[in-house]
């Protein structure tokens, strides 16, 4: 078939094919996609960001209520930072989502961006989230433990089983993020790599 | 761009482009579910991008960036997170009538083969013969897929080739 066959051909799906909308439905669903989109921004910056700042007077109230040792207070420092640094860095980085109404190139470049960074951020957690704040909450738990040495075993046996609880938690956010990453991000971005190689420049093909 | 404003030219895009948006999801899919549900998502994130739209590339060059930047970013499996979503479009198939319809399914036919050979051509492939059978020039073309005018002429060349042997095998397998 030569092009111009394949351009004919290609013209009469037009009287075979239609799309039949619901305009009136179709904006109901954009109005509500939005509100639902913006709605599901606001709570995810909620969910990483508030609870972390929530949980700072809770902490205070707690470890006045409770006498409890000085270390108590050293998470509250680790909660900030945490809070702070995914409150700094969705900001930078919402500021380069790609416009789907850009050229497929730059789209696929910044796309390609995003998720590098997406990955770097996963690959990375124990050193901006989990090391943070696992080294207070260890140093409380230590303290603690130290403190009750006295009291025999029962206490240390207690101990040690909130010591690992708090290792299991904390290595399970760790695996969580790196399973994303492995099966989720990685091949994601490799998709996005080859499109990118696809739309590179390339010399002519001698015939 | 007032809400009203951006309401009716949303309106009336949908009018002049639903056929890109169409030839796009049919290409990019293999079953009638995914291409209405690639179509709708293709027609949420035109809404959504419209506000952005300066008027610097046509309309129709415009559509095609959002269709196949969708297009390329779409999965399958997250059809099930919009499993609920109400079906707001149809894919249908015009009914075959009157005098001509004997040719009408040869058309048919003939295009559902051009379709299943630009599903197995590479994305990008994909992307630059559906431009080239809507009779885009290079010029716009290299505007929607960010390629210099030369490179496009270059990469459609071997598209086109490739398309030949794979409707060429298409008409053997049928």
């Amino acid at each position: 078939m030569n092009p111009d066959d394949l351009r004919a051909t290609w013209k009469t799906q037009s009287s075979q094919t239609h799309l039949a909308i619901d305009t009136e439905l179709l904006l109901q669903e954009v109005r509500r996609n939005q509100r639902s989109f913006a709605a599901t921004i606001f709570w995810r910056d909620v969910r990483e960001v508030g609870v972390a700042l929530v949980l700072v007077p809770v902490w205070i109230f707690l470890g006045i209520r409770l006498s409890l040792p000085w270390t108590w207070y050293s998470i509250i420092p680790a909660l900030l930072w945490a809070a702070g640094f995914m409150l700094v860095d969705r900001r930078r980085h919402n500021r380069q989502t790609p416009d789907p109404g850009e050229p497929l190139r730059c789209h696929v470049e910044h796309s390609l961006a995003q998720m590098t960074h997406q990955i770097w951020l996963l690959k990375n957690v124990f050193w901006w989230y989990l090391l943070p704040l696992a080294v207070p909450m260890l140093a409380f738990l230590g303290q603690v433990g130290w403190n009750t040495r006295s009291k025999g075993w029962s206490a240390a046996f207690a101990m040690t089983f909130v010591v690992a609880i708090v290792v299991t938690v904390l290595v399970f956010v760790y695996w969580i993020n790196q399973y994303a990453v492995r099966n989720d991000l990685e091949p994601r971005r490799q998709e996005l790599q080859a499109l990118l190689a696809s739309l590179k420049d390339e010399p002519p093909a001698a015939d | 761009m007032p809400g009203d404003k951006l309401e009716s030219l949303f309106r009336s895009w949908l009018v002049e482009h639903e056929g890109a948006v169409l030839k796009v999801a049919r290409a990019y899919t293999f079953t009638t579910e995914d291409c209405q549900d690639l179509a709708q998502e293709i027609l949420l994130q035109v809404w959504r991008s419209l506000p952005q739209f300066e008027g610097r590339a046509s309309p129709s060059t415009w559509f095609y960036r959002v269709a196949l930047n969708t297009a390329l970013g779409w999965h399958r499996n997250e059809r099930r997170r919009r499993a609920r979503r109400e079906a707001i479009l149809a894919v249908e198939d015009l009914p075959v009538a009157g005098p001509d319809s004997a040719r009408q399914m040869v058309e048919r036919e003939a295009v559902e083969r051009l379709y299943a050979a630009i599903r197995r051509l590479p994305k990008t492939d994909a992307a630059l013969v559906l431009l080239y059978l809507d009779e885009m020039s290079y010029r716009e073309m290299a505007e929607v897929l960010g390629l210099s005018e030369g490179n496009v002429g270059v990469k459609l060349n071997r598209a086109r080739k490739v398309l030949g042997k794979l409707l060429k095998e298409e008409s053997h397998e049928s």
